[in-house]
């Protein structure tokens, strides 16, 4: 009995040293990366190229990271939670904070909401400089006309922006103008789950509902505590990585020509009949719209040279397959003659300069340019 | 700590650690045998029993009901039920929906298409396939001749809204039907009773899934889950305590208790909800050019009168006199003065019945369902065909 204690508690004992021997060599790791911030991980370095000379650049990351939190609202829509930061703020209804303009000299201003995913939602900028912010400043030039409102949300897609907007509608809220800027997560979500109608987002929710078991919830609430406190765990995961290849399953999918045009095809087909939808409910709520294609960095065709650097980081998919099909569908998308469809993935080449953060999101600059475009054809399309 | 007491503490343990793992082990087996021996009796204590008198094919319909709505999940709208199944009673389709009767032959002339929206009522809990309300509705109206094809898109546990969603989902799909019926009422009203007036999330709760966050909220939720289903001590207790506090409410998720005034704002909160819900709907209709219908479903909440086999099987009297009732009493009154077009309240339908047609709170039986299709197709007739 002495023995069989004497052996349970060495084995303790060993966990315990371990444990707080890797906890020793990570501090002390992470005290002298401190001195060379950036430089160990690469991708770091390339996203935060862009914010080399901006010195809220940390606080505004941190706080974004703080107020990207969401409550599930049902019919497959999400919505941020309340935050107040210096630079990010979402208000009580989850909305992210736009730039308007202060009074409207007595007049009653034109309403334009601008729906689409993080990239209009604005990952990456500061409140008075996400896309919305930007048109409401072009649109607000000459005479404080228009009050705009954002309603991106992270990872929604085209088809679940106009369901987004047909409960709004539904809620009585009546805009005049309602602005669409999508692509990104519609060709992602058809690249990773292989066919066009998907009607959930990047987002998995299918798996929260199917997946677990009583036995796999406890199984991942202890994986979760383990990787969150166990530093042994976490060097024995590196190890298993380092030894056992991706599976299939978690590799990113490479699709052959023949598949990605029958993609293509039915991702044209699926996105038109959200068109038709989106038309329908303009006759009905008589608002007018604009749907706009937006840019994706494996499309960019002058890209810098850290923009080059950061296409090469495979993390989640294939760059080339997807930069496949988004040309594909961007090309195709154009010849159906959608009313009130543009594309604008290309306005951001030619300066020279970087705007990519990562594969989609744009610096406060890239989102200008983006911004200046929209509202030229907003000028054009309903003021001319 | 004396070797003695120690001794004792440790028997003591032991003693009380086995006596329940053989009350456990003996609450198990006597589940088994009673299954056994009466396996029939399983629905019994969810099911009012007496209104499948006679019936022999019940067993077979709740235990094809059970397999076949617990196969798929459509995702987008967080319903329940999709997935493609063949029974001999119930059977969906490819596309997720419950079979329904057709005429044989040839159609008179063109035929337009009806479709029924609804949740499991109109899906067709406690009938087979012919007799669900879209089957006896196709059979009314296709008496004298084939001009309907009736479809059933009843989702279980949905509400109004999400059946709305669905329906604009479906004209998204350049489906055209040129009528559309709505069965609604129950959900939506236990749903806001629950959740408050602006839950729209249906029954399902899948927004409290995804609210799981922390690690020791997975742990937690894991562990219970595991009691909750396996733990026949745990159930024992549960059943014991409701049957003893039969005063209070015993349904474990309504957990609301409104005062007068407030049942009067959350009946008030759910008719504006609804009215909305209707508005868009009558702008779809204008926009895809089809007409509808709306029925308020009858439910126990509404009925005046319980029958004798409803009070005493499954249907628990002080909850159906409770809070719930009221909301629903005054949801319809404020509806029923609103006089929203195109809007029935069937709730008084059952009125003066001397037989049971309710197998529980708002499931009818086929003769239920058939008095409800009558209804639906007198109202079908008078407005759309005269």
């Amino acid at each position: 009995m002495k023995r069989f204690v004497f052996s349970v508690a060495a084995v303790f004992l060993m966990i315990v040293f371990v444990e707080g021997g890797l906890r020793i060599a990570s501090l002390v790791m992470w005290h002298f990366q401190k001195e060379i911030e950036g430089k160990k991980d690469p991708y770091a370095e390339l996203f935060f190229f862009i914010y080399k000379d901006k010195d809220w650049a940390k606080d505004h990351f941190k706080e974004l990271e703080e107020a990207q939190k969401a409550d599930y609202e049902s019919l497959n829509l999400w919505i941020g939670q309340e935050f107040h930061g210096k630079y990010v703020n979402i208000d009580s209804r989850g909305l992210r904070k736009t730039w308007n303009p202060e009074s409207f000299g007595g007049k009653e201003p034109k309403k334009a909401y601008v729906f689409g995913g993080s990239t209009i939602w604005g990952s990456g900028a500061r409140d008075d400089y996400t896309i919305p912010s930007l048109l409401s400043k072009q649109l607000n030039a000459r005479e404080p006309s228009y009050i705009v409102t954002n309603y991106g949300q992270g990872a929604y897609t085209f088809f679940q922006q106009i369901f987004h907007l047909l409960l709004l509608l539904r809620e009585g809220q009546r805009p005049d103008y309602v602005i669409f800027y999508s692509g990104a997560n519609d060709v992602l979500v058809t690249y990773q789950n292989g066919k066009a109608d998907v009607t959930n987002g990047p987002t998995n929710l299918q798996n929260i509902e199917e997946g677990t078991t009583h036995g796999e919830e406890i199984l991942n609430g202890i994986k979760g505590l383990l990787y969150d406190h166990s530093k042994i765990y976490r060097a024995l995961l590196r190890i298993v990585t380092l030894f056992v290849p991706p599976t299939e399953a978690d590799a990113a999918p490479k699709y052959d020509e023949t598949f990605l045009t029958s993609l293509t095809k039915d991702f044209v087909e699926f996105y038109a009949k959200s068109h038709d939808l989106l038309d329908h409910l303009s006759k009905i709520y008589h608002f007018q719209y604009l749907s706009f294609w937006q840019p994706i960095l494996f499309t960019k065709q002058d890209p810098t040279e850290e923009e080059t650097k950061l296409m090469r980081d495979p993390r989640f998919f294939d760059n080339e397959t997807l930069a496949d099909l988004y040309r594909k569908i961007g090309r195709e998308l154009p010849k159906k003659g959608f009313p009130h469809f543009f594309k604008v993935s290309h306005v951001i080449w030619g300066n020279g300069n970087s705007q990519f953060l990562d594969w989609c999101h744009l610096s406060e600059e890239g989102n200008e340019i983006i911004a200046k475009k929209m509202a030229e054809i907003f000028e054009k399309e309903f003021l001319k | 700590m004396s070797p003695e007491t120690k001794r004792n503490l440790k028997f003591a343990l032991s003693a009380i650690f086995l006596f329940f793992i053989l009350v456990e082990l003996g609450l198990h087996g006597a589940r088994f045998l009673y299954r056994l021996w009466k396996p029939s009796d399983v629905w019994k204590g969810s099911y009012i029993w007496s209104s499948y008198e006679g019936k022999e094919w019940v067993n077979g319909l709740f235990k094809e009901t059970i397999e076949a709505t617990t196969r798929g999940y459509n995702i987008f709208f967080t319903l329940w039920g999709g997935s493609e199944y063949r029974g001999k009673y119930v059977n969906i389709d490819s596309l997720g929906f419950r079979k329904t009767w057709h005429p044989t032959g040839e159609p008179l002339g063109k035929t337009k298409t009806i479709y029924v929206l609804g949740a499991s009522t109109t899906w067709g809990v406690g009938a087979r396939d012919d007799y669900t309300i879209p089957s006896h509705l196709a059979k009314i109206l296709n008496k004298d001749g084939y001009r309907y094809e009736v479809y059933n898109y009843g989702t279980p546990a949905s509400t109004f809204i999400q059946e709305l969603t669905h329906l604009a989902l479906l004209l998204r799909e350049d489906h055209k039907p040129d009528y559309v019926i709505f069965y609604i009422g129950f959900n939506r009203i236990l749903e806001a009773y629950q959740r408050g007036p602006k839950a729209m999330g249906g029954l399902t709760n899948l927004g409290e899934k995804l609210e799981i966050q922390s690690d020791w909220d997975h742990i937690w939720v894991g562990l219970t889950g595991i009691f909750r289903r396996h733990c026949m001590i745990c159930k024992t207790v549960k059943r014991t305590s409701a049957f003893l506090q039969r005063s209070k409410k015993d349904l474990e998720e309504v957990s609301s208790e409104y005062d007068e005034e407030e049942a009067k704002e959350v009946a008030r909160e759910i008719v504006e909800y609804r009215l909305r819900t209707i508005e868009l709907l009558d702008n779809l209709s204008k926009a895809y050019g089809f007409k509808y219908a709306i029925f308020w479903q009858p439910s126990i909440f509404t009925e005046e009168r319980l029958l004798k086999e409803e009070e005493k099987a499954g249907i628990n009297p002080s909850f159906y006199e409770g809070d719930l009732a009221r909301v629903f009493k005054y949801a319809i009154r404020r509806l029923n003065q609103k006089s929203v077009p195109h809007f029935y309240d069937l709730s008084q339908a059952l009125r003066g019945r001397q037989k049971p047609y309710y197998i529980d709170f708002v499931h009818l039986n086929e003769e239920g369902n058939e008095i409800i299709a009558e209804k639906m197709g007198e109202i079908f007739e008078k407005e759309f065909l005269k």
